[in-house]
């Protein structure tokens, strides 16, 4: 299932959504769950399928015996179990390489301008990550806000010691990154051309018949128990 | 001679007239006015910060004061995010800022297996729009202020609208995803009219302080740096 198009994982990731919503019972989500981590493994992110499956199954285990003394929390493992299906099949989208991405988006008439505000979105969540962590080992060495105690103490000076060289930050990246998506000529009118091979294949077919078989499935099984 | 003369001036006063109205058409144009990769790439960066902030906000007060979260989360995460939304909106400065923040948001719910939110997002963002209407409003604090406050309201009203539209549905699609406790929270909360109105106001009170700290915010670190 390697050289599937893009388009066909989006199509993928939007169904999956939608059988979350449709699913009711943990039954359900557990086996929708299953199938999206076979998704995983198919397209060979054999690692990213691990990490899935275990934060998959402590979630259950918090939820069935934790959550009977903490109910909150039971609640917030709950949602998150039943986000893990889309997570696993965003996983199996940004697996692709950008360019590759807004080639095959391009073709569905997207706005160029809207397919690099989606490619920014989800390449700048890791790179948030690591500034935030940064920020906060300046701050430490700085003597401002180390334990979370000082934070507790003066959470306004705090947010705004963090906040300013996150701003600053993000306003140079936001200026290196137009640099460079210029030079590559984001902003060139004339089509694209690319190394990536897309196009609707056997692989497409393949997750397509996946996706009807995950589908039957949940399906099934939600009006087993209606019934 | 006299009646050349003012065939002359005529001519001279239809080219004037000409030369104005191309001159305002290419500034209705004008590629200052148009939105460039460069806003775009300020707009998604700064979004997944707000959407990070708000994300948080909303967990951590789900856990820490559950119930009473459904009212003060929008409000908090208002004054939070509003600096952040201050800076992006004096560095973009065009039309279209809050109606993207909104569908971004709308898009990134919908992946999350939530998509009647990217509806009441889009038809919010597009109000907020409305009440930015003119030029250089994203400069200012007090339209901002304005625009901020109406797409918090928007984010609030997004858990109450499908109470009121499909209710029935939309009980059975949540059912399955909260106890039935919290069910009873969110009824309550999400099916008062009055505490639909107090959260309504805190969440616009909120964004409105966290746009008037962030008119301070820009001015003070961002303006002096030179980065707006």
């Amino acid at each position: 299932m390697k050289a599937e198009d893009p388009r066909t994982e989006l199509l993928v990731l939007l169904v999956v959504s939608g059988l979350t919503l449709l699913t009711q019972t943990m039954l359900q989500t557990s086996v929708l769950a299953l199938f999206c981590c076979l998704y995983l493994v198919l397209h060979g992110l054999y690692k990213r399928a691990l990490q899935m499956a275990a934060a998959s199954l402590v979630l259950m285990y918090l939820l069935f015996f934790t959550g009977r003394w903490l109910p909150v929390l039971s609640v917030l493992y709950y949602v998150f179990l039943r986000l893990m299906p889309p997570v696993m099949v965003a996983a199996v989208v940004l697996s692709n390489a950008p360019s590759r991405l807004l080639c095959a988006f391009s073709r569905l008439h997207i706005p160029r301008t809207a397919l690099l505000v989606g490619c920014v979105v989800i390449r700048f969540f890791p790179v948030l990550a690591a500034e935030s962590k940064s920020i906060r080992g300046g701050m430490r060495a700085r003597g401002i806000a180390g334990r979370i105690r000082d934070v507790l103490r003066h959470p306004i000076f705090a947010y705004e010691c963090f906040l300013v060289p996150l701003m600053v930050r993000s306003l140079k990246l936001s200026s290196e990154l137009s640099a460079a998506a210029f030079l590559r000529g984001a902003e060139c009118e004339r089509a694209r051309s690319t190394t990536h091979a897309i196009g609707f294949g056997k692989a497409d077919v393949a997750a397509l018949l996946y996706l009807a078989a995950a589908c039957a499935c949940v399906l099934l099984l939600r009006t087993v128990a209606q019934i | 001679m006299p009646a050349k003369n003012g065939e002359v001036t005529n001519r001279i006063e239809n080219a004037d007239t000409e030369t104005r109205s191309v001159a305002k058409g290419a500034e209705r144009q004008s590629p200052a006015r148009r939105w460039r990769m460069k806003d775009a790439i300020t707009l998604a960066i700064f979004n997944v910060i707000l959407l990070v902030i708000l994300m948080v906000v909303t967990l951590v007060f789900g856990m820490l004061l559950p119930g009473i979260s459904y009212m003060i989360a929008y409000g908090i995460a208002g004054i939070l995010t509003g600096p952040v939304y201050m800076v992006m909106a004096n560095r973009i400065n065009k039309h279209g800022i809050l109606l993207f923040t909104a569908l971004i948001d709308g898009v990134f719910y919908a992946v999350m297996g939530m998509p009647h939110y990217l509806l009441f997002f889009a038809v919010g963002g597009a109000c907020c729009e409305l009440a930015m209407w003119g030029k250089d409003a994203y400069r200012s604090v007090p339209r901002n202020a304005l625009g901020y406050a109406l797409l918090y309201v928007f984010f609030f009203l997004s858990g109450v609208f499908p109470l009121i539209l499909f209710r029935d549905s939309y009980l059975e699609a949540v059912g399955a995803m909260y106890a039935p406790e919290q069910i009873e929270a969110m009824l309550y909360y999400y099916g008062t009219p009055h505490i639909i109105l107090i959260s309504c106001l805190l969440a616009a009170a909120g964004a409105v302080l966290g746009v008037i700290i962030g008119g301070v915010f820009v001015k003070r670190h961002v303006k002096k740096a030179k980065l707006v």
